[in-house]
């Protein structure tokens, strides 16, 4: 059986080398290290947003953007012409080649009182940062039409999440 | 004359041999008497410790505000302050863990462990300090010996340079 005292705090000072030669007492050196890296900060450039373009509701439908951008519609739903579409953009800086994650939240787009829902899809669920602690990303997403929605411009957020893995 | 002498001369000699050795009062006649004392003496083997496995608390973004990451005997972190949900960073081969010491002995001696009441990891430009370290005994150590894991508390500044921290600390077994 074997049985330890555990720890009496505070009596460093007697804990010397000269100690060596009793063979009563034995010291050793123990390393510890800890390691801060730079916090990730997510970044979202004032002019990019996620644009669904311009389209008639006929009976309703949805209108999808991926991540690259490319505007596509559902059902009912009609793009006129002019209509442009466009992912949404961020930028990610923080800790050099650390991989981080990617999540974004659904929303709505509003007008007045009509409120259109959405949902987002990032570029990807995973990335790394460049070796100069560096990353974007974009972010599709696919907006539910209502046959009864009436014309307006709608607008709306959502939130974007990176976190270190 | 020579028969009888001779008999005495070997007697003597046997009796020289226990004497030595506690024989109760062979006193000759008159005033002296022998009592045995004992003494004794029992070498046993020195006690050593020796680091196996360093104490570390692992990769943490940079918090916003002073916090305080603590790891256990176990090597279980808790967080507090401003590093609570800091930790969830990939640690690959960096990851926490306690300090991990092995103290060598006499089988089935009782010994104690004093460790420093701070201790401190420094970078170039920075430092932080280590308190409350904790001892605990593992389990599966070898006859003689005895695996013991050390934790403690990290303090981390809101401000903490970024960069990776090394410090030492002494940890002392003694006999009880």
């Amino acid at each position: 059986m074997k049985t330890i005292i555990l720890a009496t705090i505070g009596i460093l000072a007697t804990a010397t080398p000269a100690f060596a030669g009793s063979g009563n007492q034995s010291t050793a050196t123990g390393t510890a290290t800890a390691t801060i890296v730079a916090p990730i900060v997510l970044t979202h450039p004032a002019a990019a947003s996620l644009n669904f373009g311009r389209f008639t509701t006929g009976t309703g439908g949805s209108v999808t953007v991926t991540a690259a951008g490319v505007g596509s519609v559902g059902s009912d739903v009609t793009f006129v012409p002019g209509s442009t579409n466009s992912a949404d953009q961020f930028t990610v800086a923080g800790d050099a080649s650390r991989s981080f994650s990617i999540s974004t939240t659904g929303g709505n787009v509003t007008s007045g009182a009509t409120n259109l829902a959405f949902t987002t899809t990032a570029s990807a669920a995973t990335a790394s940062l460049s070796t100069t602690g560096t990353a974007s990303f974009t972010v599709g997403g696919t907006l539910t039409v209502t046959g009864t929605a009436p014309a307006g411009s709608y607008t709306g957020t959502y939130s974007a999440t990176v976190t270190y893995n | 004359m020579t028969f009888r002498i001779r008999p005495s001369l070997t007697a003597l000699i046997v009796l020289a041999a226990p004497l030595p050795a506690a024989s109760p009062a062979l006193a000759a006649p008159g005033g002296t008497a022998t009592m045995t004392g004992t003494a004794s003496a029992t070498i046993i083997t020195p006690i050593t410790i020796v680091a196996t496995a360093p104490l570390r608390f692992g990769v943490m973004a940079r918090p916003t505000a002073a916090g305080t990451v603590t790891v256990s005997t176990a090597g279980v972190v808790t967080t507090s302050g401003g590093m609570v949900g800091n930790t969830a960073i990939a640690q690959g081969s960096s990851g926490p863990q306690a300090g991990k010491f092995r103290v060598s002995g006499e089988p089935g001696r009782q010994f104690f462990v004093t460790l420093p009441a701070a201790a401190t990891v420094t970078r170039s430009g920075g430092s932080m300090t280590i308190t409350l370290f904790t001892v605990g005994a593992l389990t599966g150590s070898p006859v003689g010996t005895l695996d013991i894991a050390v934790g403690g508390t990290l303090a981390v500044g809101a401000a903490q340079p970024i960069g990776t921290y090394n410090g030492t600390y002494q940890i002392t077994a003694s006999y009880n």
